[in-house]
């Protein structure tokens, strides 16, 4: 099938040369399409369900929300699993699904099944899914400012809550029209409400209760519509307008009538414009601000949507009331871009090395253009089927790319095909059409086994990396997937586009002469390889040597996940105790920013404290996300200040504000940990049950005994508790004795304290809550609020005090669910043991000494089930993937002897790896270790190059000693040129400095460490260990038949 | 995480060389990035929280000397204003009779002695004048010249300048709430100071005892039939040690109190009294000198319980 392709390659290649536009075009239409951004989404397939419960302790969130809902979600198809927390209302549940389930099908399973039990959560509250988007979504902010001095239209500066005003009615629904975006979420400043603040003592003096005006709020608020008449053959519409619209209006609403006397609201309440009780803050540069966030709706182009977001902004701009405008704080534009441009310059400048180094071993300039011409198109093609595949462009997925090592198999056709040409011309001048495609045809179809096979190889080499899963799976499989399309394109591209391109252009006399280079080399090679063939022992043994040396190497290196990559600015979370209440945080807040800001290299710094209006990140009010917006290094007073560095001194300068604890990120490392969280420590014992008091004690004694444990670090039992409750517990009796209800005690207490709604004041499209509740002083007085006088039904009143028990109590903070269950999770990290015995003994010394009351039982998780589900299928997915390569081997040569000689390249190459890891100072990762990976197919290519010669020649010549040298010698330009282009293609990624780089710096860093390694090993070791173990059978006529590679 | 990586990473090699053993993976892995360690004050015992003086400058933390203080415990009542009952003065005709003359209009002053009415008796066809038994004010009139004077009453005189206070003392304020108590009304912008003059139970329906308040209204700023509320002192004295109420938290179940050390601040447990609203007796573990944050100490309770801090989902 490889020959009649070959052939109709040669023959018809115009034909086939015409191909190139359709790649072209199919490449540059998908390139339109191809979702780009920095990093690969390592989001898991999650829908959150939120439900804002106002005045809901956790509790009560907990029994009436969270686990109605939850209940109903069991079953779902491909769900994982679920988590759930509960706190001051918030309920959020987040609903994973098994990898591959389509989002927008599971949200509407969701949607159904939320439609069902909407009657079985309390009236008014409703559960709602976050938005469409995954961790990568949020992708600009801003925030909404005012220039120092400038005035509102009625004369007063601008304050938190009109900006908050501003960005909800003006700036937020003109963004949330953007194409791409699917969400703009708002944190910061007061949503403006209408207050009603009674005096309790009026109130009493007019024997009225909250209820009494709320009602009469709520009956004098309502625009309705009468139907119409006809008259004189004309529609009349009747209408009775009554809605409020001003702080008059509602002083003026009448309440009821005492002796014929009207008492008006404005008699017994005053009437104001209020804040909300808020959930969450934002600060920027120490001042409170309000903060927008747009997010992305899942697998739009991060970086196009920034861009028209920020395009819009600018835009909303021009009509802001004059003083105000909307600063954008954070774009990620910025970051792809760096991130691109330093894909595109490695990718750039490796394509033009490989160039550079084809034409000057190749000696024709046309030669190295058609080899050369490989890279874009498969390039191209490999852009097609990222987009087919959903393969979305970072720095990981095109980070792997080398261009050298894709045009490998069409280095080794080339190559073969002019020497082939070169040798016919020398005998017959210029060649006819026919001879000279013939001569063409024979050429490729010469190596082209070989060559297919090597990168065959190549790729086989990488499916191990398909059988990760989890967020290294994520990672790294768009990574392996790239590499694949592109080596696979550039297969196909070998056997298709090249003869084709030399058939059809390689029409002048080819003067193939040995060029300097090339003598050189291999003047130099000749009496090294003879030394070598000579010094047979001595050359085993230091290779030998060399990889004993390289593996203790390779464990003295420090050991990292994956690289982080460097998003250019920092997140600090700052964390207080909790309890902590929303204006403490944010006065705290406002000083770490002061003293962030202090810093030369910040360019802004701003937070969110708490959750925001749509709780994608359900942070409690003691909490803060900061970011650090850095200048470009080049502002800096040391521009080679590294950034961890910064962090360093940023945390030393912070740890003089007390009350704060710090974590150090990035902003979307931060999203990514918040989204997909779960049990980050090594090894996670969850205790499920009912009473949190009991699953606590037996968190806690499970702590301890896992203290007790050699190896145990940082164990940790969840924190559920510690949140400050002041609960009003009623006497019942009491209540009775004056004639209320509890249900009534209660109402006034939450009317009191909390609010309670009575409508809307509507504002032409503005709508605000108008809330009744006592005013701030007398709300915030515990002393008064235990007098506060209740209306009896009679007409007299009582004091709170005396039929209610206030008392303040610490209760849980926060209450986490897993599966529809209550669970508390102790947590430990394993250091100086190995972390699969250290599991063991927990759980054989727990089942031992432990007995949990009946209803309560234990889960272990942790990365350790990570670890264990890893090792055991990369324990089966890598042997088998050596045993298919050794396989391959055996049939291309059926010789297991042979296919072992090749296989010595491999740790061969990674001695190199190891060296050059060594060398620059760089810890094993794991693109370090996809690097290896890739070097060890390189290896192999190379093996397989060299030997598949030695014994062809060795058949024919029958003599092994020369057949070795000559083989040598005459592959030394193939080998030399797959060797200097992988390892060139590599060199611009292993130097750069760029944003993103560090991601690439370890895998180039190790393939060219290997490649080097690797090469020169081949060149001596290869024919050296042939040349021993075949020193026994000199003879030609034994040496085993090509079987794969002959054809 | 990290160890999971080695773990792959490790077989990743593995793949390479072929014949790697397993050695390399001492699980020495270094993860101060992921796991917060423990911070600094945990080296040194409870009880002491060690801060740097820029530190606590830089918070802001006010401190006050412990000390001794005058605890004020007040209760909240809340009650009517009723005009004093004698005060108020029905004018009633002596003898049945036709009304001749009436002086007074409604809302007027009267002074007591001062005429009336001029009523002409049915009996005896005699004029007589009926004169003001009291000073104060005209409030309500039913009579009118010409009209016939009987057994109703005709006006209505009350004097305003005297009110009384009558405050509802429910249980749970009815042991504390005595005679002679110095009391502070207030309705709306009004208010004055008085004593309480006489307790007596209320009416038999409600479990409440009324405290009688005497209000001056020479003024005439106050009504009858105003809601007030009113705050009763139920008990003055002077404690040897006090410390702000702002100035207690609590941690781990236990009430403390920050005393600035050497080093930075003491935390002190401490037993705590009565308490009004500024200040709380301590009756152990504080000494009198002491000075102790009040404001921004929230800042130090945090500082203390931060090492609990953290962000779990």
């Amino acid at each position: 099938m490889i020959d009649s392709m070959l052939r109709f390659s040669v023959e018809r290649r115009w034909l086939v040369l015409s191909l190139c536009f359709v790649i072209i075009g199919a490449g540059l239409w998908s390139y339109q399409k191809l979702p780009i951004d920095a990093v690969p989404d390592i989001t898991n397939v999650q829908v959150q369900i939120n439900t804002t419960a106002p005045g809901y302790s956790p509790l009560e969130t907990e029994q009436r929300v969270t686990f109605p809902i939850e209940t109903a979600l069991a079953g779902l198809p491909g769900l994982s699993y679920t988590r759930s927390l509960s706190r001051y209302a918030l309920s959020q549940i987040t609903v994973v699904f098994e990898e591959g389930t389509d989002l927008y099908f599971a949200r509407n399973l969701l949607n159904e099944r939320l439609s069902k039990i909407r009657s079985q959560i309390p009236p008014g509250l409703e559960p709602e899914m976050g938005p469409i988007a995954s961790g990568l979504g949020e992708i600009f902010m801003y925030t909404v400012e005012a220039k120092a001095g400038s005035q509102q239209a009625n004369g007063e500066p601008w304050d938190a809550m009109a900006l908050r005003e501003v960005q909800d009615w003006i700036i937020k629904p003109q963004l949330a029209l953007v194409p791409g975006v699917t969400e703009v979420n708002t944190i910061g400043g007061f949503n403006k409400q209408y207050h009603v603040l009674p005096n309790p003592v009026q109130m009493l003096t007019w024997k009225l209760s909250f209820d009494d005006i709320r009602n009469a709020l709520a009956n004098n608020n309502d625009n309705r519509g009468a139907g119409y008449i006809e008259r004189n053959g004309q529609q009349l519409l009747v209408r009775s307008p009554g809605q409020l619209a001003s702080i008059a209006e509602i002083e003026n609403v009448v309440i009821k009538t005492v002796n014929g006397t009207p008492v008006r609201i404005q008699d017994v309440a005053d009437v104001a414009i209020g804040k909300e009780l808020r959930t969450g803050a934002a600060t920027k540069d120490g001042k409170e601000t309000v903060l927008g966030t747009a997010m992305m709706l899942l697998g739009e182009n991060s970086r196009s949507v920034a861009q028209a977001v920020g395009d819009k902004l600018a835009v909303i701009n021009r009509s802001l009331p004059s003083g105000v405008m909307a600063n954008p704080v954070y774009d990620r534009t910025t970051l792809v871009d760096k991130a691109i441009t330093t894909v595109q310059k490695n990718l750039l400048e490796g394509a033009l090395l490989v160039v550079v180094v084809l034409f000057l071993l190749l000696g024709n300039i046309r030669a190295a253009l058609i080899t050369a011409a490989v890279i874009p198109l498969a390039m191209l093609a490999t852009i097609s089927g990222m987009v087919r595949t959903g393969v979305s462009a970072n720095l990981m997925s095109l980070g792997a790319l080398d261009f050298g090592l894709i045009v490998d198999g069409a280095v080794i056709v080339v190559e073969n095909a002019i020497r082939r040409l070169s040798e016919a011309q020398q005998a017959g001048k210029t060649l006819p059409l026919k001879e000279r495609l013939e001569v063409v045809y024979n050429a490729t179809s010469e190596v082209i086994r070989p060559s297919l096979f090597g990168v065959g190889i190549i790729t086989v080499v990488y499916i191990p990396i398909f059988s990760l899963t989890g967020i290294e799976g994520k990672m790294f499989h768009p990574m392996a997937a790239t590499v694949v399309m592109a080596l696979l394109a550039a297969m196909v591209m070998s056997v298709t586009l090249v003869p084709a391109a030399i058939a059809a252009f390689m029409t002048a006399p080819v003067a193939e002469k040995e060029n300097a280079v090339m003598q050189k080399a291999k003047a130099l090679y000749r009496p090294i390889l003879t030394w070598a063939l000579r010094a047979k022992a001595l050359v085993l043994l230091a290779a030998v040597a060399l990889l004993v040396v390289s593996l203790w190497l390779a464990s003295t290196l420090g050991r990292e996940f994956v690289p982080q990559l460097d998003e250019g600015d920092l997140a600090v979370q700052s964390l207080r105790v909790t309890g902590t209440g929303l204006e403490q945080s944010v006065a705290m807040q406002q000083a770490v920013e002061k003293e962030i800001l202090s810093f030369p290299q910040v360019k802004t710094v701003f937070a969110r404290v708490g959750t925001a209006e749509v709780a994608t990140d359900p942070m409690p009010p003691n909490i803060g996300d900061g970011y650090v917006m850095l200048k470009p290094a080049d502002e800096w007073p040391d521009p080679w200040l590294r950034k961890a560095e910064l962090a360093e001194q940023m945390e030393a300068k912070l740890q003089t504000l007390i009350g704060n604890n710090y974590e150090f990120s990035q902003p979307i490392q931060l999203r990514f940990n918040e989204l997909i969280s779960g049990v980050r420590a090594d090894l996670g014992v969850k205790v499920f049950g009912d009473d949190l008091s009991v699953l606590l004690e037996s968190a806690e004694a499970i702590a301890s005994l896992m203290n007790g444990i050699e190896g145990a670090a940082d164990v940790r039992v969840e924190q559920v508790s510690g949140l400050p409750v002041l609960n009003v517990i009623p006497y019942r009796t009491a209540v009775a004795r004056y004639g209320l209800s509890v249900g009534e005690l209660q109402d006034v207490v939450a009317a009191a304290v909390g609010g309670e709604s009575a409508g809307l004041i509507f504002n032409g499209d503005r709508r605000f809550e108008l809330m009744v509740r006592l005013p701030e002083p007398l709300r915030k007085d515990l002393a008064y609020l235990s007098q506060l006088p209740i209306a009896l039904p009679d007409g007299g009143y009582v004091p709170l005090k005396e039929v209610a028990r206030l008392e303040e109590q610490l209760s849980p903070a926060q209450i986490s669910r897993e599966n529809g269950k209550r669970r508390v999770v102790v947590t430990a990290n394993v250091r100086g043991r190995d972390l699969g015995s250290f599991v063991a003994e927990v759980q054989r010394r727990v089942d031992s000494e432990l007995t949990l009351p009946a209803g309560y039982w234990l889960a272990y998780g942790g990365t350790f089930e990570q670890l264990q589900s890893a090792s055991q299928r990369l324990g089966i997915v890598v042997p088998v993937t050596l045993i298919i390569i050794l396989g391959l081997l055996v049939m291309a040569f059926s010789s297991l002897k042979d296919a072992l000689i090749i296989f010595t390249g491999v740790p061969l190459a990674l001695t190199g790896g190891v060296l050059a890891l060594w060398l620059r100072d760089m810890p094993l990762s794991i693109s370090a270790g996809i690097g290896f990976i890739a070097l060890s197919g390189i290896a192999v290519l190379n093996g397989l190059v060299m030997l598949s010669f030695i014994r062809e020649l060795w058949q024919s010549k029958g003599d092994l000693y020369m057949a070795i040298i000559d083989g040598a010698l005459t592959r030394l330009r193939p080998v030399m040129m797959t060797a200097l282009v992988a390892s060139l293609g590599f060199v611009p990624m292993a130097l750069n400095t760029g944003t993103g780089a560090e991601v690439q710096r370890p895998l180039a860093t190790v393939v060219i460490g290997g490649i080097i390694s690797s090469t020169l090993l081949t060149l001596l070791v290869l024919p050296t260990l042939y040349h021993w173990l075949y020193r026994n059978r000199p003879d030609a006529a034994r040496a085993p038949a090509n079987t794969i590679l002959e054809g | 995480m990290n160890l999971t990586f080695n773990q792959t990473l490790l077989t990743l090699i593995l793949l390479a060389v072929l014949t790697a053993p397993a050695t390399a993976a001492p699980h020495d892995h270094d993860d101060h990035e992921e796991y917060p360690t423990e911070k600094s004050h945990d080296d040194h015992e409870e009880g002491e929280l060690e801060l740097e003086n820029a530190a606590i400058e830089k918070a802001e933390i006010t401190l006050e000397k412990a000390a001794p203080a005058e605890l004020t415990i007040t209760a909240t009542l809340f009650g009517k204003t009723e005009p004093d009952p004698q005060r108020v003065s029905h004018v009633k005709a002596r003898y049945s009779g036709q009304i001749m003359s009436v002086a007074p209009s409604l809302g007027d002053t009267v002074k007591q002695g001062q005429e009336l009415l001029v009523v002409e008796a049915n009996d005896s066809l005699k004029r007589y004048t009926i004169k003001a038994p009291i000073g104060g004010t005209v409030v309500d009139l039913h009579a009118n010249k010409g009209e016939f004077a009987g057994e109703s009453a005709l006006m209505t005189i009350a004097d305003f300048g005297k009110l009384w206070a009558v405050l509802s003392v429910f249980p749970q304020d009815a042991d504390r709430v005595k005679n002679g108590q110095s009391v502070t009304l207030s309705a709306g912008p009004r208010s004055a100071q008085s004593t309480i003059r006489f307790l007596n139970p209320g009416s038999d329906s409600q479990p409440t005892v009324m405290a009688h308040v005497p209000l001056d209204n020479s003024d005439g700023r106050w009504t009858p039939g105003l809601l007030v509320q009113a705050n009763v002192v139920t008990d003055t004295f002077t404690v040897p040690l006090a410390v702000r109420n702002d100035a207690i938290h609590q941690v781990n179940g236990e009430r403390v109190v920050f005393v600035r050390s050497e080093h930075g601040f003491e935390v002190v447990d401490v037993s705590i009294g009565r308490r009004d609203a500024h200040f709380s007796e301590v009756t152990a573990g504080l000494h009198v000198g002491d000075r102790y944050a009040v404001g921004n100490s929230y800042l130090l309770k945090a500082e203390l319980e931060k090492s609990s801090a953290s962000h779990e989902h």
